[in-house]
């Protein structure tokens, strides 16, 4: 693996590129030939090259600001629970798990096979310690995650329960999926190990950090006897931060690179020309449950006024959106994707696309104002240009506002902008999370809280089965789009492209949100 | 020359806190707020404030550059909000990067360009003059971040000659480590050959009119021999003193490089500690930078005097 330059490669790349050349004309391989079935003879040393734009700061589960880190973590650390590639929380190091004593206690029942490599027992007491850290910690950046469980009670070794604050918690199993649930050995954590940048052998997970660079790499050796057989079949993985997609591309051209994520449709666009057959290369794309969108802070300057968001919504045409993705850009008008139960059946949005409609909604409004902010550099910008021009287009006086990717989110949130064209909404594992992150809580969206708060808390019920609480977040939803708090647009398609040895690449949860869980991950002989 | 150098240095020192301070000023003008940015996504007020407190950053501007220079006196960068190293360690580290890229691209810099001078004076007037002057004026303006697209597509992806990004250090071995220079250093170095061509080959032009040049002709010595042994070393007096300043200008180009091959080095630190508001590593950065001028233009007055007697005098 990784590159070794000599003259026979250079004879077999040579020769390749005549074979790409001659296969030009062929269709593009999305066989999906790194499928989990077709495995063949897994090799066991091998060492995969990963590069990827996630920042790396360090490896501490309480202490990250991005999801984007999360891929280095899941990798480090286990998790309470998982999620399957079609997002369903699954067990991880809890085995089952269960609202009690009418939704005041969240019960896990954990597994008694696991020791953390430092070769401390995973039981009770560590589930208890980890929860009290994030809370506790200097720093922490689960605080919010955790703030439900008011204390952790050890029953006995595989049983903890979680004392929640009343009527809240439900979220709890899918922010478990994350750094919420990763478990550090309670020993480290006494010693004072160094989790952030040398946390050596306090985890528990498929593979244990040998190095460490902040914001460059991350150097992992497979860890042996992993409670799960089907899990870390690699001799080791290196990750490699690589900021530029074209870098990426050019590295798994050039054999640099084993596997990487493109998320820009320029590069998926490239891919679908240079990944053929005979090129030695894969692909599997994936739907992006984010959703390109218009975050309207209904309360700011113009927007107060229904008409003026209304006129937003009917102006801006998804297709012309999409196309600007090449088609990579799935047009839709809801905000959660077809797998989540929030999604409302039969949905006919409100504000189909209509300039007549939206120039007519501004006229009504008396005109409108209104500056489009966006991230500059990003898969934001373009949409934002176009967000812009179908604003004028309907009479709304609308100037663009570019900003560094680093702080468009921060300040949106802050309530710096009136409205933001990004890339960002991100439905979560449970629409109890969705909601409160968008509508009523980070983002506060909801202009108006009245209007969704009641059915927010009725389906927080963590007693309610999904069923019953789905209708409840649907009407949320419903709200949400009727009042303009948010224009959807389109999904747009990511692309995990390996070399063709690499196995298991349909099989990489959380990459339809641009984080990768690479447990599954193996390399064929 | 050493009260020279020493009236120098200390006329410098100014300039080592007043442009750190006009960055810290830069940054208070710039709109947003650092903690927004340091937060991460989806902040709280509160964990913005947090940050605020914990970086000092409610404090007046004046008092946040007087703290920083005091630590800095102290031998002390700071540590940075990114990544939490010292300045210190973060800079050394990636300095390793910048400086090979650096290295590697004044070596093909100097070589190329005197190769292709000095075969243009040989064959001065003809074609293949023509030619070398037409191809470093050509060299001048090809940007070079295109060019680095172009070799990094042909010769890393197409042939693969080279890795297409990355670094190692010199640690890992010759071979590796000049093996991840050679694309990105000679992306780096074309402008400074280019202008070391031109310069040496019109300066050999003004030499070879030269009487004591005319004269050795007369004595009928080789074209060879007089451009080698007689010509070249006076000509080297005005190619030597502009490099210090190409040093400066390869420095700052190593920023754009070292994004397009994804090499850890002082120029990506720099746009990452901009884009995230990484105030430490930033001002550690720029201090960094103004040392390097101000010690490359010092070496190039001293040398300009070393090498032109009239100058000293």
């Amino acid at each position: 693996m990784g590159v070794t330059i000599t003259a026979r490669k250079r004879v077999v790349a040579l020769i390749s590129i005549g074979a790409l050349a001659l296969a030009g004309c062929s269709s593009p391989d999305n066989s999906g030939s790194g499928s989990s079935a077709a495995q063949g003879e897994i090799d066991t040393s091998a060492v995969l090259k990963f590069a990827s734009a996630g920042p790396l700061r360090d490896l501490d589960p309480a202490l990250q600001t991005s999801y984007g880190a999360w891929g280095y973590l899941f990798l480090v650390w286990d998790r309470l629970t998982m999620l399957d590639k079609d997002d369903k929380i699954v067990p991880g190091l809890a085995k089952e798990w269960n609202f009690v004593e009418d939704g005041s206690v969240l019960e896990l029942k954990l597994r008694d096979d696991v020791k953390f490599h430092d070769g401390t027992p995973f039981d009770a007491e560590a589930v208890k310690v980890n929860i009290e850290r994030g809370k506790t910690l200097e720093g922490s950046t689960l605080k919010s995650d955790l703030a439900d469980i008011e204390s952790v009670e050890v029953v006995d070794a595989t049983t903890a329960r979680l004392k929640l604050v009343k009527g809240k918690g439900v979220q709890l199993p899918a922010s478990f999926t994350g750094t919420a649930g990763m478990m550090v050995s309670p020993k480290a954590i006494k010693d004072g190990a160094d989790i952030k940048n040398n946390p050596g052998t306090a985890g528990s997970g498929p593979y244990i950090a040998t190095q460490l660079v902040p914001q460059e790499k991350l150097v992992l050796k497979r860890a042996d006897n992993y409670w799960d057989p089907n899990v870390g079949r690699l001799g080791g993985i290196e990750l490699q931060r690589v900021p530029d997609a074209a870098a990426r591309l050019n590295g798994l051209q050039s054999g640099q690179v084993d596997l990487a994520p493109l998320s820009s449709a320029g590069e998926i666009a490239t891919v679908e020309k240079i990944v053929t057959p005979g090129s030695g290369l894969q692909q599997h794309q994936v739907k992006f449950k984010n959703v390109v969108g218009i975050y309207l802070r209904a309360n700011k300057g113009d927007l107060v006024k229904p008409e003026v968001r209304q006129a937003i919504a009917h102006a801006v045409d998804p297709e012309a959106i999409s196309a600007l993705f090449s088609g990579y850009c799935t047009p839709t008008r809801q905000v959660v994707p077809e797998t989540d139960p929030s999604r409302i059946p039969s949905y006919t949005y409100p504000y189909e696309f209509s300039v007549d409609k939206a120039k007519a909604l501004v006229q009504q409004a008396g005109g409108a104002k209104v500056s489009v902010t966006f991230a500059a550099g990003t898969n934001a910008e373009q949409p934002a240009n176009v967000v812009q021009a179908s604003l004028r287009a309907a009479g709304v006086d609308a100037t663009l506002n570019p900003v560094p990717n680093t702080e468009n989110e921060p300040r949106f949130i802050a309530g710096d902008f009136e409205l933001m064209v990004g890339t960002s909404w991100s439905p979560k594992a449970d629409p109890a999370a969705t909601v409160n992150t968008y509508m009523l809580n980070t983002y506060k969206l909801a202009a108006d809280p009245s209007l969704i708060a009641g059915k927010a808390a009725e389906a927080a019920n963590p007693t309610l089965p999904m069923d019953k609480r789905a209708p409840l977040y649907q009407d949320i939803w419903k709200t949400t789009l009727e009042q303009a708090w948010f224009v959807p647009l389109c999904n747009q398609t990511n692309a995990n492209v390996s070399k063709a040895n690499i196995v298991g690449t349909d099989n990489i949860p959380m990459s339809n949100i641009g984080i990768w869980d690479l447990r599954h991950i193996a390399v064929k002989k | 020359m050493i009260r020279y150098a020493s009236r120098r240095l200390l006329a410098a020192i100014p300039l080592l806190f007043v442009v750190p301070l006009l960055v810290f000023a830069l940054i208070e003008l710039a709109p947003g707020d650092p903690a927004v940015v340091l937060a991460g996504d989806e902040p709280t007020p509160e964990r913005v404030e947090a940050i605020r407190e914990e970086l000092n950053l409610n404090a007046p501007v004046l008092v946040r550059y007087a703290m920083w220079v005091g630590d800095v006196l102290r031998g002390d960068l700071g540590t940075s909000f990114l990544s939490d190293q010292t300045v210190i360690e973060l800079l050394t580290r990636r300095m390793a990067t910048t400086m090979s890229l650096v290295l590697v691209a004044m070596i093909f810099a100097v070589v190329l360009g005197a190769t292709l001078a000095l075969v243009a004076t040989l064959r001065s007037g003809g074609i293949v003059d023509r030619f070398v002057n037409g191809l470093a004026s050509i060299a001048i303006a090809i940007p070079g971040f295109w060019f680095g697209l172009v070799l990094a597509s042909v010769f890393a992806v197409g042939l693969q000659m080279f890795p297409a990004f990355g670094y190692q250090p010199l640690a890992d071995g010759f071979w590796p480590w000049l093996s991840h220079l050679v694309l990105p250093g000679i992306a780096l170095g074309l402008l400074p050959a280019a202008e070391v061509t031109l310069q040496l080959r019109s300066a050999l032009g003004q030499v070879m009119k030269s009487d004591y040049v005319l004269n050795a002709e007369a004595k009928g010595l080789s074209r060879s021999s007089v451009v080698f042994k007689h010509s070249l070393k006076n000509a080297c007096i005005p190619v030597v003193t502009v490099l210090g300043f190409r040093v400066a200008e390869v420095l700052a180009g190593s920023v754009t490089i070292e994004m397009i091959y994804n090499m850890p080095g002082l120029g990506r630190t720099a746009i990452e500690a901009v884009q995230g508001r990484d105030i430490p590593v930033l001002l550690g950065f720029v201090l960094f930078s103004t040392t390097v001028v101000v010690l490359v233009n010092l070496i190039v007055d001293i040398s300009y005097g070393y090498f032109n007697p009239k100058v000293r005098s």
